[in-house]
């Protein structure tokens, strides 16, 4: 066993806190709905404003939760020209062209009438926001340094929990709004169809990104160790993120729909923050593996 | 071009500290932060139990993982086999201290309290920006802070055991040189492809 001494501030301060977490939350969770929206606008033109209007806002939200975030925020320009090889560069296009994008598309369903420039921002939009549910996943996914981080799954179940959280937002704000509706119960009924299976493919995405972090050598295992050893990651993600949703779906029991949609926004929050945390202990392992392996 | 680089040897490591010590002399750091730290283990189990100490500035990697996702272009490489950052247009986003498998990048999380001596040649950072050590880029353009005819780095020049050597990679003749073509070199994580200009000789 290791023992370290501490004596360096910066190796021990967490290098991203809950912010980048709620951002990577806010900003999926945005595209999701936006192509939940998508989908529902085939049958319900009235029920799809509301996921539209979801997705500008959130990811709105996210992105200015993250300016906070940096050292000089007033310089965040700078990562529009800078550095093409970087993913965070990528990042300022891909959210720069979908919120506004995004924003468009509901403010033209909204007032109706121009169809055809809905449809091309809608195409548009909805290419758009698969890059960004992905995009969260591929920035950490690129990092050899944090090995957990290092893995293909990353950017896929980014974009699982995108269209979980996505649709459980959704859910709630139908719930919440379209109460006397018709459509609206019809708009629930489909999109949980779809829900059910989504939330099916999240676990088996989560258990292979599991498993093959359990056996993919030592430098994974040990922040694979600090996931599991978290409650968050067991209380959070695994039982009111993932087992409860799916029991509560399957047993048709007549639970409020606004419960377990809450339920899946609490696993993908919970998802991010775990995942975002385990990265961080890396750096006197790194150093000494060669030395002492 | 010159292309600078390091070895230090660690079997004539005492762990003193002097070269940490010398570093945040040269360069003005801060409180809480080291740009060249001795990172400690304790390793083995009692009784035989082995106390290590490793010297770690900047590895300034060839393929260097920080110099890739930083957003702005910060970090770049300087051409003479350095890396460097431009801290005026340092977002403080912090993705090249992730990427970085060293640890070898600081943040200022606060702003820099008033020394009472600040080296003229260093540049100054301001609260929110990330710096790290620039293998003394300061002496070295200079040209000045010559040991034996050599250019030195304070970290190189402080050591009394003689364990850091900086020198000249493009020189074949130099120290460094001759010093990587030891068996016992190795670079830290060069399995992760950053292909450090630091060797150790363990």
């Amino acid at each position: 066993m290791m023992d370290i001494f501490k004596y360096n501030l910066n190796d021990f301060m967490p290098l991203w806190d809950i912010r980048v977490a709620i951002d990577q939350f806010l900003g999926a969770l945005g595209a999701g709905a936006f192509l939940a929206a998508i989908y529902v606008s085939h049958y319900h033109k009235r029920e799809s404003k509301i996921g539209a209007f979801i997705a500008p806002v959130a990811a709105a939200l996210g992105l200015l939760l993250v300016m906070t975030e940096l050292g000089k925020p007033f310089r965040a320009i700078y990562a529009v020209l800078g550095n093409p090889t970087s993913i965070l560069n990528w990042g300022t296009w891909i959210q720069g062209i979908f919120i506004p994008v995004a924003f468009l598309y509901a403010i033209t369903i909204t007032v109706g009438g121009k169809e055809r420039l809905a449809k091309t921002l809608g195409i548009v939009g909805a290419f758009v926001a698969v890059l960004v549910a992905s995009y969260h996943g591929l920035l950490m996914s690129v990092i050899p340094a944090r090995p957990i981080w290092n893995s293909a799954h990353i950017p896929p179940l980014s974009l699982i929990y995108a269209l979980t959280t996505g649709i459980a937002a959704y859910l709630i704000l139908l719930s919440i709004v379209e109460k006397r509706d018709p459509d609206a119960e019809d708009t629930k009924k489909s999109l949980t169809h779809i829900w059910i299976w989504l939330l099916f493919a999240q676990l088996v995405m989560g258990v292979a990104f599991m498993l093959n972090s359990y056996w993919a050598g030592s430098d994974v295992l040990r922040q694979f160790k600090i996931v599991v050893g978290s409650p968050i990651f067991w209380v959070g993600v695994v039982i009111l993120g993932m087992i409860l949703p799916i029991l509560i779906l399957l047993s048709k029991k007549p639970v409020s729909l606004i419960l377990t949609a809450s339920l899946v926004l609490i696993g993908g929050l919970a998802f991010r923050y775990v995942l975002l945390d385990a990265g961080f202990a890396s750096i006197v392992y790194n150093i000494s593996v060669d030395f002492f392996p | 071009m010159a292309k600078w680089a390091m070895v230090i040897d660690l079997e004539r490591c005492t762990g003193c500290n002097s070269c940490a010590i010398a570093c945040k002399y040269e360069n003005s750091v801060p409180i809480g932060m080291f740009w060249r730290r001795l990172v400690s283990f304790t390793t083995g189990e009692y009784p035989n139990i082995r106390h290590e100490v490793i010297p770690r500035p900047c590895m300034m990697c060839e393929n260097a993982p920080c110099a890739r996702v930083c957003p702005t272009g910060a970090t770049y490489y300087a051409g003479d086999g350095t890396v460097q950052m431009n801290y005026d247009k340092c977002i403080g986003c912090k993705y090249c201290m992730i990427a970085c498998p060293y640890g070898a990048r600081q943040y200022n999380f606060k702003k820099q309290e008033e020394k009472p001596y600040h080296n003229p040649d260093v540049l100054g950072r301001e609260k929110g920006v990330v710096e790290k050590c620039t293998f003394c880029y300061h002496r070295i353009a200079k040209g000045e802070y010559k040991e034996k005819g050599h250019r030195m780095t304070a970290c190189a020049q402080i050591c009394p055991a003689g364990t850091t050597v900086f020198g000249d990679l493009d020189d074949p003749k130099s120290l460094v040189s001759r010093l990587i073509r030891d068996r016992r070199a190795v670079q830290i994580r060069a399995d992760l492809g950053t292909k450090p200009r630091v060797y150790y000789l363990k």
